[in-house]
């Protein structure tokens, strides 16, 4: 019945007899119809899951099917908040925000901003930038470790070789280090997504604002205060969104770095990390619920106060 | 009429002469039409440059032509990543037909859920198989759950650990085989002097630090503290404090060279098989590559097995060792799938199997063989040790039924080498994961 409305919606027979696309924007029934595969996937892989995470946290179970299901009420919260792994794992989830925000946005918004001049080689350096964003985490991870390996890798051995011996260090298992060094990495990954999308957003603004400032003699350094962050404003705040998301989303590069372990003795882990590890090491599904459902309500209440921030803002203005 | 009737037998008896012999052609047992066809997943846990890897490959390659009728869908990949997929396969209800395991509480849940196939009925059916075993092999800690009745893996190998040594080294620094801690400081300390690293342990991989915890826990305490822990008799904090100060003394004494912590278990193989550390404690499963071709070091290896302390000798033959690794069926199995599982599950822990493993110094047997069977002399140290031993068992926290402890004591082991923890601290690390789950 709908396919055939549809149908009729799609192609009309014109007064030449012949059959002729239709402009179907203002149509529902197929707007309605062409989004509901994509609702379909988000509903089964995305709501449905974070739903059942949320009962999940509930109940204690070992995650084994015909094993006990039993209502446990706030239990796996309580006995989430007593574990002092978890109070770490949300000390290094604050500590990764913080950091990730502070290095991945001015440097995107700069890069950003140098390539939008238009200067020599620009496409070479957008390519270069964007490039750790292709390439997989586990490939990315890998190399990473033999830089940062203690007795063979690379950046230690540049030290040694320029005589400064005393600053090498064992990067990724130093607990003064480790988790610097993986948020680093994880910031040079994804800086390049960042720059494609303020550079976008600077290159969205009218070209006739840049020609005046120019007759004022305005220089870039008032430009890229007064005029390019003002401007982009709104795409920052949706970067700030993105970057904490992907932050709190974080495990196959920290997994990948630290052998599986998130150590060593747990100096890497985060709520994800540890959500797996109650989850499939510890045979405690409620408790790695709880922990998600906790990152859930995290994640929705940061994005949500970022957005009104940036966006009642701007109405406002 | 006469000749049509005639016509009629004659196509009468032609059709029942062609219905008997084809219905005798279908008593035939080979028939290949009558066999059913059977798909196994079949799911391991080696890396390639295991020496098992290959003696594996070979059994199911003799298997597959012995079976034309089975289908092996092999799902091999190492040990870390394995640990992952077990428990997901678990959680998810899909194990493997047939797969290796490590029993204990890994397992444990999975047990208690009726996921794996209770195998008492495999012995009992087969009582020529059943009697091929070592005594005592299947009260092996890591096939006992402590309130589950039944066997639900076929024991496979055992294992033992044991000091692996460069005897070009130990000449050069002019010491002998350390028998006591003492005498082992003492080799420590001038294989340093000589500027070897005198004890080669990759910190990294937490495992390889518990193996030695354990070996030093059972020296103080005998094996017995294992099951006492399990059944929380006794607490970490109490027991286990000593064994930890001893990793320190020789973390302090730079026992393991720099950074312990940063060495992953790769690198160890390599500083030892390039002659760069004198030392290394490990399983007898590495006989065959430190004696193989690649091996720097070949022909210049020894054996001593861990020293104990003098002021325990009641523990001096405590070892560290036994059942390992095992094999087990998904209880859904039924039908000719199951004759398959089982089938296979005997090519490996059978007589046939178990001497092609022992054959390229790969395992030590479960099973009783009385043929001469040549095996490396230093693989043949190591299965000495185990047959000599007091008593012996496996990792400290085989017996517990809280999942997390092994993990655990991994974490806090490389968290002492690392310098984050204290021996106390690590002790009490272990307590607090027990009070944690309650």
């Amino acid at each position: 019945m709908i396919a055939g409305s549809v149908f009729h919606s799609l192609l009309i027979n014109n007064s030449w007899g012949q059959w002729q696309m239709l402009n179907f924007k203002n149509s529902k029934k197929i707007i309605i119809l062409f989004l509901m595969p994509a609702l379909a996937f988000y509903l089964c892989l995305e709501i449905y899951p974070a739903f059942r995470g949320i009962f999940l946290s509930f109940y204690k179970w070992k995650g084994i099917g015909g094993s006990e299901f039993k209502f446990y009420g706030l239990n796996n919260y309580f006995e989430v908040f007593k574990d002092p792994v978890f109070l770490l794992s949300i000390r290094n989830l604050m500590r990764f925000l913080i950091v990730s925000l502070i290095t991945q946005l001015p440097i995107a918004l700069l890069i950003g901003y140098l390539l939008s001049l238009g200067l020599k080689g620009t496409r070479f350096f957008k390519i270069t930038f964007y490039l750790p964003m292709i390439l997989s985490v586990t490939a990315i991870s890998l190399l990473w470790k033999l830089i940062l390996a203690a007795n063979y890798g690379l950046l230690n051995s540049i030290l040694t070789s320029v005589g400064l011996e005393g600053l090498t260090k064992a990067w990724l298992t130093d607990p003064s280090t480790s988790f610097n060094s993986i948020i680093l990495i994880n910031s040079w990954i994804h800086v390049g997504f960042y720059m494609v999308i303020l550079l976008a957003a600077i290159l969205g603004i009218p070209e006739d604002i840049f020609e005046a400032l120019k007759l004022d003699g305005a220089n870039g350094v008032v430009v890229f205060f007064k005029i390019i962050i003002p401007l982009v404003r709104e795409m920052i705040g949706v970067c700030i969104v993105l970057i904490m998301t992907q932050t709190m989303k974080t495990f196959d590069l920290i997994y990948v770095l630290t052998s599986g372990t998130f150590g060593p003795n747990d100096i890497n882990q985060v709520p994800i990390g540890l959500m797996y590890y109650k989850s499939f090491i510890g045979d405690n599904f409620g408790n790695g619920s709880a922990i998600s459902t906790l990152v859930l309500i995290f994640g929705v209440t940061i994005s949500a106060i970022v957005y009104m921030k940036v966006f009642k803002e701007n109405t406002s203005n | 009429m006469r000749k049509s009737i005639k016509k009629i037998v004659s196509i009468l008896l032609v059709v029942v002469m062609f219905t008997a012999v084809i219905s005798m052609f279908g008593c035939g047992k080979n028939d290949p039409a009558k066999v059913e066809k059977v798909t196994l997943r079949y799911a391991t846990h080696y890396s390639t440059t295991d020496p098992m890897f290959a003696v594996r490959n070979a059994v199911i390659e003799k298997f597959k032509k012995d079976n034309p009728n089975v289908t092996i869908e092999d799902e091999n990949m190492a040990a870390t990543q394995y640990h992952d997929k077990l428990k997901t396969e678990i959680a998810s209800d899909t194990l493997p037909d047939i797969f290796t395991n490590w029993g204990g509480s890994e397992v444990y849940e999975a047990v208690k859920a009726k996921k794996l196939m209770e195998l008492t009925e495999v012995l009992d059916k087969d009582t020529a198989f059943k009697g091929i075993f070592l005594d005592g092999q299947f009260k092996s800690a890591n096939l006992a759950f402590k309130d589950i009745e039944g066997l639900y893996g076929m024991p496979f190998n055992n294992i033992t650990a044991g000091f692996y040594y460069n005897k070009d080294l130990f000449d050069k620094a002019g010491v002998q085989i350390p028998k006591t801690w003492d005498e082992l400081i003492n080799v420590v300390k001038k294989l340093k002097d000589t500027g070897t690293i005198p004890w080669a342990i990759g910190g990294k991989d937490g495992w390889r630090v518990q193996h030695l915890q354990t070996a030093l826990a059972y020296k103080m305490y005998g094996t017995k503290l294992g099951q006492d822990l399990a059944e929380r008799k006794v607490k970490y904090v109490d027991t286990t404090v000593d064994s930890f100060k001893r990793i320190e003394t020789l973390r302090d004494l730079g026992a393991f060279g720099p950074n312990p912590a940063s060495v992953d278990f790769s690198l160890e193989q390599n500083m030892f098989m390039t002659g760069k550390a004198a030392m290394n404690f490990s399983l007898n499963v590495y006989t065959s590559l430190f004696e193989s071709d690649t091996s720097e070091i070949k022909g210049k290896v020894g054996f001593f097995p861990m020293p104990y302390f003098s002021e325990k000798p009641e523990f001096k033959d405590s070892v560290y060792g036994g059942g390992s690794v095992v094999y087990s069926l998904n209880s859904k199995l039924t039908g000719a799938t199951k004759e398959a599982a089982i089938k296979l599950l005997k090519a490996f822990c059978g007589m046939d199997g178990q001497k092609e493993f022992l054959k390229a110094n790969a395992i030590i047997p479960v099973v009783k063989i009385t043929d001469k069977i040549d095996v490396q002399p230093l693989q043949q140290q190591f299965v000495d040790q185990l047959a000599n031993a007091k008593e012996f068992a496996g990792d400290l926290t085989e017996r517990d039924t809280l999942p997390t402890m092994l993990n655990k004591l991994r974490n806090v082991s490389v968290g002492l080498l690392n310098k984050q923890l204290t021996a106390e601290q690590a002790a009490q690390e272990m307590d607090k994961e027990i009070e944690l789950n309650k």
